[in-house]
């Protein structure tokens, strides 16, 4: 009985998790290029009371054992890196990816990191910059004074230099995909950073190697789905009362024991 | 002395062990692949010597076995998630040998080796995965592990005769005792982006929860009983 106990508050501890990753996505319900994340569980060890096969005379044996579990653990927690919906803005600095890839931004470190946050700024020396002030990798400078501006499908930056009519062509955007996206580290900010699991870096040009296309004038916006955390939530609740139900029944039974002198 | 007192006590004492059962049960409500622990009881005539007797009897936890039933299952849009459709069980490798899983949700470890959560390799029709180069890993319907075009592998499934009496591991993994041999599924649908949840049925245990804690109040009345009758005898004899 001590061992559903402690069972049960391990039930509870994981729900624990469960909840305080709910709520860390309905904080991000409307934050760009945000990635829910969700936990997963694993059953710990069993006590084996009496094996399967166990003699139960001379000539018989247990066709089946007695096996009693000890609960719950947290096996980890895993990034739904699944698409967020599209929201127009208007801004051409506001790039949303159609499909797989990351934007590569230089950290003020130097390291490289992954975004799917595509709310670009342009800096006092016309850099493109993440709303942090860090520029997109390879860097895109717009000449000053230039008049006009257009990102396409392929990530090309193309201007109107001032006192000519001509369109030049100042860089394309580069994004990056990995073989195993789940794999990234979060590190806040909407960024992330690449790990050994991760694999390395798959740089391309949009619309090549299984990259998507850079729509301009639109925003991710968080993958975050209120309906199904509330409902994610609610399970969770009652999950984390029935284990301290079990918890109560246990003590009652105890308290029985405890009164039968 | 009537020995009723004893059956009273073994009834209480597996009702004991029993709501340990139910307790994991409940605590791997949200555990994906999880499947419940169910028991059966037997009642046994006999004293501690083994010598058959009618009037020795008492109840003992006679096994627990598992429910394989269907558990629900939930999109996570994961392209290394995998719910198996049907019967069978995914196979993983851990160092002392295979071991089997409803449990799907895969990932790539720094060597970039398909594995579960708690990085054991899963192990394919053919052996081993080779190792994905360049493009995103997914997974098929059929079980094809691929990286862009290039296949990898496919997923190994195999079935068992009497899956009720595989031993539990922990880590949602299932060991075959002697005897016991899998057989391969050649014909496998998986759901890639889907995971298979707890098939713990919270109703269930609950209302099995309620019944352990009465019976076992009604186990402990029984022995009070007895000895109330036992001391009315005593007083009323001696007097």
């Amino acid at each position: 009985m001590f061992r559903a106990l402690s069972s049960a508050a391990t039930g509870m501890n994981a729900q624990e998790t469960r909840v305080a990753l709910i709520a860390h996505n309905l904080a991000n319900v409307n934050t760009q290029g945000f990635k829910k994340s969700r936990a997963e569980f694993q059953d710990l060890l069993y006590d084996k009371v009496r094996a399967a096969g166990a003699q139960t005379s001379e000539q018989t044996q247990a066709p089946i054992g007695i096996e009693i579990g000890q609960g719950v653990k947290t096996a980890g927690t895993l990034r739904d890196f699944s698409m967020g919906d599209y929201k127009a803005t208007l801004a051409a600095l506001d790039l949303a990816i159609e499909g797989n890839g990351f934007f590569q931004v230089t950290m003020p470190d130097g390291e490289t990191a992954y975004t799917r946050d595509g709310g670009f700024k342009l800096d006092s020396q016309g850099m493109i910059v993440t709303r942090d002030g860090n520029p997109l990798e390879p860097n895109i400078v717009l000449p000053v004074l230039s008049k006009d501006f257009v990102i396409s499908r392929q990530g090309i930056v193309s201007v109107v230099q001032p006192g000519s009519t001509d369109v030049t062509t100042v860089g394309q955007i580069q994004l990056a995909n990995f073989v195993n996206p789940a794999g990234l580290e979060a590190k806040g900010n909407n960024i992330f950073m690449k790990t050994a699991a991760s694999g390395e870096p798959i740089a391309g040009s949009p619309g090549t190697q299984g990259l998507g296309f850079i729509m301009s004038g639109y925003q991710e916006s968080s993958n975050v789905k209120v309906v199904e955390e509330m409902v994610d939530m609610i399970q969770a609740q009652r999950s984390y009362e029935s284990n301290s139900r079990v918890i109560k029944a246990a003590d009652e039974m105890l308290r029985t024991t405890a009164n039968l002198k | 002395m009537p020995n009723g007192i004893y059956a009273a006590m073994t009834g209480a004492l597996a009702q004991e062990e029993y709501m340990d059962i139910v307790s994991n049960n409940l605590a791997n409500g949200s555990t994906t692949g999880f499947k419940a622990t169910r028991a059966t009881f037997e009642e046994v005539y006999g004293d501690a010597l083994g010598h058959k007797n009618e009037t020795q009897r008492h109840v003992e936890l006679d096994s627990t076995y598992t429910d394989f039933s269907q558990g629900g299952l939930r999109q996570t849009h994961s392209p290394l998630d995998v719910a198996v459709m049907g019967e069978g069980f995914l196979v993983v490798q851990t160092p002392e040998g295979e071991r089997y899983t409803r449990n799907g949700s895969f990932t790539l470890d720094s060597n970039r080796n398909l594995v579960n959560l708690s990085g054991f390799p899963v192990v394919g029709a053919s052996g081993n995965f080779e190792e994905p180069e360049g493009e995103i890993v997914t997974i098929s319907q059929d079980g094809t592990v691929a990286a862009g075009e290039t296949q990898l592998g496919k997923l190994k499934v195999v079935q068992f005769e009497e899956p009720g009496k595989l031993r539990r591991y922990g880590h949602g993994l299932w060991v075959p005792h002697e005897g016991m041999n899998p057989v391969n599924d050649e014909n496998i649908t998986v759901q890639p982006g889907w995971i298979e949840q707890s098939n713990v049925n919270m109703i269930h245990e609950m209302t099995e929860l309620i019944k352990v804690n009465r019976f076992y109040e009604s186990f402990h009345k029984t022995i009070q009983t007895f000895r109330t009758v036992d001391g009315t005898t005593a007083r009323e004899l001696g007097r």
